[in-house]
C-alpha cells in the first residue's frame, strides 16, 4: 500500500510572500509610516548638521541615509499608488498632506538660507560657519538637497501631465527604483552646479574692475588668508634681482606655501630658491644670496611660526626690508642683528653681505 | 586686440584640426555629426599643435617663440588643407547646422536641457576667462614649465630646476601659446576642452539615443561634480578623462560596428592621452582591444598596425628626450616591466589587496558612488531580460575598475608611500565617469511601453 507523504507546508514562507507582493498592504503601512518618516528624517538631518555625519548612527545604530532614502521610497510609493489607482489628491490624508506642503513652503527659505551660509564661508574663512552658528555646511546641504528631492517629486505628482504619462505608459517597479536613482544622483550634482555658479558669480561680481594682480589675491584666499604668498611674492621680487639666490624656510608647519620650493618658484621666478627640507634651523647655505623672513602664510593646522629661527649678526648682513602685512608698509633696516622676534608677525627679506 | 589674438590663437589651432578630421572623414560618412567633427576638431587640433611644436623644438633645434609657432600653425593649417583640397569645405558645407538648431528646438525638453548645457559651459568660459590661474599643481609644474618654455624659449633649465620632466608637456605648451602671443587667461584652453569633450560625448550618444536621451546624458556628465570642477581649473586631469574616454568609448563603437573610422579616432585619441599623462598605463589596453578587433575585421588590419605604431610613436619622442636630459630613463607613475612586477611579494599579497580595497574604497569608490544604484539596477533589468548583448555596454567600466585595481596594487608594491595622495587616485579615477553614465543612458528601462487599450 502506497502512502502519500504530504510535503510540509513552508506557511510562514508563503505568508511572507503573499505579504511581500500585496500591494495594498504595504500602502496602508506605508500611508501611516510616511509623515513619522518624514519627519523622523529632517530632525536627523539637523541633528547632524549641528554636530557631525554619523552622529545619529554612532548612538542608535541607525544610519542617516538609509533613513534619507526609505523617506524618499516611501513618497514615491505613495504618489506612484495614487496616480496608478486615477484617484485624486484626496487619496493623501489630512496630516501626510500637512507634511508635504510644509516641505514645499520650507524649499525657498532653506535654499536661501544655505546660500546665505555659503556667502559667509566664502567671505570669511574655512569653517566660518561651524564655528559662528555651529552648522556644518555639508551635512546642511543634506537638508537642502533632500528638501528638494522631495519638492521635485510633489511637483511631478501635482502637475497634470505626470499623471497622463502613467496612465499611457507601463511603469514596473525596476523603472519606478531606476527613475529614483537618477534622481539620487541628479539632485546633488544639480544642487552642486548651481552652488557653484552662485558663488562663482557672487565672488566676481565682489572682484568686478580688479587687476590681475588684486585677482590673484583674492582667488588665492585673500591678503589675509593664504592670498598674502602673492603680495609678499610681489615683495621680494621688488628687492631680489633676478640672478638672485633666495634661501626659503623646509616645507613644514606655517611654511607650506613659501616653503615647497616646487610651489613657490612660480611666484620668483627666475630668481634661484635654496633651501633645508629636514630642519627649521638650519644654518643659510653659502650660494645664498637673500633669507626670507617669514611668519608662516599657512593657516590650517600648523603650531610654529616665525622663520628664521638662527641669529643672524649685523656683519653677514646688508639690509634687511620689511613689510607690514596689514598696512603693506615696507621699512629698511641697517646694521642690526637679525634675532627671531616670536612676539611680531615679521615679514620680510635680509640681503646677505658677498 | 587681445580679444583678435585670442581669435587667432584657438581659431587657427581649431582650423588646423579641423583639416586633420576632415581628412579622416574624407570617405562619404554617414553615421557622423557635424557637432562631433567640430568637437573633435578641436581636441585633435590642440594636441598635435602642441606635439608637432615640440618635436619642432626637440628634433631641429628651433627655439620654441612666438615666430616659431606662427611659422608652424601656418604651415600645418596650408599644409593640411592643401591635402584635403575642395573636400574640407564640401565637408563642412555639405553638413547642415541649421537642421540640428531645428531639431533641439522642437522640443521644450530638449530646448532646457540644451540652455542648462549652455549655462555649465558658458560658467566655464566666463569662470576661466575672468579669474586668474591658482591651482596648486600648475602653479607647481604646468604653469611654471610655460613660463620658463615662454621667457628661455626652451626645456634646457629642467633638470637644474628639477620637478619639470614628470609630465609630458602637453598642457605646458598651450599655456606657452598664450604667453608667447601676450595672453594671460590660458585657463580658457579647459573650456574649450570641456565643451568640446560634451560635443563629442553627446554625437556618440545620439548615434544610437533619441535627441532628448543624449542631450539628458550630455548633462549627467556635463554637471558631474569633479568633472565640473575641473572645466575650471588647470590640470591635466580632464584633458586625459577626455581623450582616455572618448578614446576608449570610439574603439568600443568599432568593435560593434567597424566603422573604420571610429577606430582611426579612438586609437588616436588614446595616443593623444599619453601626450597629457604617462604615469597610468591604460592605454595599453587599447593595444589589447586593437588585437582581439584585427580577428573580427580582417580587412582592416594594415590600419590596425599602422595605428599601435602611431601609439607607440606618440609615447617615444617625449620619452627619448627626457632620457637624454637625465642621462638615464625617468621613473613614470606605474612601471609594468617584468622588473617592477618582480617587485610583487605573493606573501605580503593578501594583507595589500585587503588594504588597497579599504584605499579605493574611501578615495574611489565615492567619485561613481553616485551612479551605483542606477547601475546595478540596469545591470540587474539586462540580466532580467536576458539581453546579454547588452551586458558589453559595462565592459569599459568593468575593464577600467579592475585596472585601477590591479594597478593600485602593482604600484603599492613599487612605491612605499603610495597612500600618501588620496586625492590623486581620486582624480585618477575620474576617467570612470563616461563609463559610467554610457550604461545608464544605453539601458532599456528608458524605453517604456504604452498600455494596452
Amino acid at each position: 500500500m502506497l502512502i502519500k507523504i504530504k510535503k510540509p507546508k513552508f506557511s510562514f514562507l508563503k505568508n511572507f510572500k503573499k505579504i511581500s507582493y500585496n500591494f495594498e498592504f504595504w500602502e496602508k503601512i506605508n500611508k501611516i509610516a510616511f509623515p513619522y518618516l518624514l519627519s523622523t528624517t529632517y530632525i536627523m538631518l539637523f541633528l547632524e548638521a549641528y554636530t557631525y555625519r554619523g552622529f545619529i548612527q554612532k548612538y542608535t545604530l541607525i544610519n542617516t541615509t538609509f533613513i534619507f532614502y526609505l523617506t524618499i521610497i516611501s513618497v514615491s510609493f505613495l504618489f506612484i499608488r495614487i496616480i496608478q489607482k486615477k484617484s485624486n489628491q484626496k487619496g493623501i490624508d489630512s496630516i501626510t498632506n500637512v507634511a508635504l506642503q510644509i516641505n514645499k513652503l520650507i524649499t525657498i527659505p532653506l535654499v536661501f538660507i544655505y546660500y546665505i551660509l555659503l556667502i559667509l564661508e566664502d567671505s570669511n574663512f574655512p569653517n566660518y560657519v561651524f564655528s559662528e552658528f555651529h552648522l556644518a555646511l555639508d551635512n546642511f546641504a543634506l537638508i537642502v538637497t533632500f528638501n528638494l528631492i522631495l519638492t521635485i517629486l510633489i511637483l511631478f505628482f501635482e502637475f497634470g501631465s505626470t499623471k497622463k504619462i502613467f496612465m499611457i505608459y507601463k511603469f514596473d517597479l525596476i523603472r519606478y527604483l531606476f527613475y529614483l536613482s537618477i534622481l539620487f544622483f541628479l539632485a546633488p550634482h544639480f544642487q552642486n552646479f548651481y552652488t557653484n555658479i552662485y558663488i562663482g558669480t557672487i565672488k566676481s561680481i565682489s572682484a568686478i574692475r580688479k587687476n590681475y594682480d588684486e585677482k590673484m589675491v583674492i582667488a588665492l584666499g585673500g591678503n589675509s588668508g593664504t592670498g598674502w604668498i602673492y603680495t609678499y611674492s610681489k615683495f621680494i621680487n621688488k628687492y631680489v634681482p633676478e640672478n638672485g639666490t633666495i634661501f626659503i624656510p623646509p616645507q613644514k608647519q606655517a611654511w607650506q606655501m613659501e616653503g615647497n620650493r616646487y610651489y613657490f618658484r612660480w611666484y620668483v621666478y627666475p630668481r634661484k630658491i635654496v633651501t633645508n627640507e629636514k630642519e627649521i634651523e638650519s644654518p643659510i647655505p653659502p650660494e645664498a644670496d637673500y633669507v626670507l623672513i617669514s611668519y608662516g602664510a599657512w593657516i590650517w593646522n600648523t603650531t610654529e611660526y616665525v622663520w628664521p629661527r638662527i641669529h643672524i649678526p649685523m656683519e653677514k648682513i646688508d639690509i634687511i626690508y620689511y613689510i607690514n602685512r596689514d598696512s603693506l608698509e615696507e621699512t629698511e633696516v641697517k646694521n642690526a642683528d637679525y634675532t627671531p622676534n616670536f612676539e611680531t608677525q615679521d615679514w620680510g627679506i635680509i640681503k646677505l653681505k658677498k | 586686440m587681445q580679444i583678435l589674438l585670442n581669435i587667432f590663437l584657438y581659431g587657427s589651432i581649431w582650423l588646423f584640426g579641423l583639416s586633420v578630421i576632415s581628412l579622416i572623414f574624407c570617405k562619404k560618412t554617414k553615421n557622423f555629426f557635424t557637432v562631433e567633427k567640430l568637437g573633435l576638431g578641436f581636441l585633435f587640433g590642440n594636441v598635435l599643435t602642441s606635439y608637432f611644436y615640440f618635436l619642432m623644438h626637440s628634433l631641429l633645434g628651433l627655439e620654441l617663440n612666438k615666430q616659431n609657432f606662427i611659422f608652424l600653425i601656418s604651415f600645418l593649417i596650408f599644409f593640411s588643407m592643401f591635402a584635403m583640397g575642395k573636400r574640407f569645405f564640401f565637408q563642412f558645407k555639405k553638413t547642415n547646422l541649421f537642421k540640428v538648431k531645428n531639431e533641439l528646438f522642437a522640443n521644450k525638453l530638449s530646448k532646457i536641457l540644451f540652455y542648462i548645457l549652455l549655462l555649465a559651459i558658458g560658467f566655464s568660459f566666463f569662470n576661466n576667462y575672468y579669474w586668474p590661474l591658482t591651482d596648486w599643481d600648475a602653479l607647481a609644474l604646468y604653469d611654471f614649465r610655460a613660463k620658463v618654455i615662454a621667457s628661455t624659449g626652451n626645456l634646457s633649465q629642467g633638470v637644474e630646476l628639477g620637478y619639470f620632466f614628470h609630465y609630458p608637456p602637453h598642457t605646458s605648451l598651450l599655456h606657452t601659446f598664450n604667453y608667447i602671443l601676450g595672453l594671460q587667461e590660458v585657463k580658457i584652453w579647459y573650456s574649450l576642452l570641456y565643451a568640446t569633450f560634451l560635443m563629442v560625448f553627446y554625437s556618440l550618444l545620439r548615434k544610437e539615443h533619441s535627441l532628448k536621451l543624449s542631450l539628458f546624458g550630455t548633462l549627467i556628465l556635463a554637471i558631474s561634480p569633479r568633472i565640473f570642477s575641473h572645466a575650471k581649473i588647470a590640470y591635466t586631469n580632464l584633458p586625459y578623462t577626455i581623450y582616455l574616454s572618448l578614446g576608449y568609448l570610439y574603439l568600443y563603437f568599432w568593435l560593434k560596428k567597424g566603422v573604420i573610422q571610429d577606430v582611426i579616432i579612438g586609437a588616436l585619441l588614446i595616443a593623444f592621452s599619453t601626450w597629457i599623462r604617462l604615469s597610468e598605463p591604460f592605454w595599453i589596453v587599447s593595444v589589447l582591444i586593437l588585437f582581439i578587433g584585427a580577428f573580427r575585421y580582417k580587412k582592416q588590419i594594415p590600419i590596425l598596425i599602422l595605428l599601435v605604431g602611431i601609439i607607440f610613436s606618440m609615447i617615444w619622442p617625449w620619452d627619448k628626450f627626457v632620457s637624454i636630459q637625465y642621462n638615464k630613463p625617468l621613473a613614470k607613475g606605474l612601471g609594468i616591466s617584468p622588473r617592477h612586477l618582480s617587485k610583487i611579494s605573493l606573501k605580503e599579497l593578501p594583507k595589500r589587496t585587503l588594504e588597497v580595497t579599504k584605499y579605493l574604497k574611501s578615495n574611489v569608490y565615492p567619485v561613481i558612488k553616485h551612479y551605483v544604484p542606477a547601475l546595478i539596477i540596469s545591470f540587474y533589468f539586462i540580466l532580467q531580460k536576458k539581453k546579454w548583448i547588452k551586458l558589453l555596454d559595462y565592459s569599459l567600466l568593468i575593464l577600467f575598475l579592475g585596472l585601477i585595481y590591479v594597478g593600485t596594487i602593482f604600484f603599492s608594491f613599487q612605491y612605499e608611500e603610495w597612500r600618501e595622495i588620496p586625492d590623486s587616485a581620486a582624480r585618477m579615477s575620474m576617467v570612470i565617469i563616461p563609463f559610467c553614465i554610457y550604461p545608464i543612458i544605453s539601458s532599456d528601462l528608458w524605453k517604456t511601453q504604452k498600455k494596452k487599450k
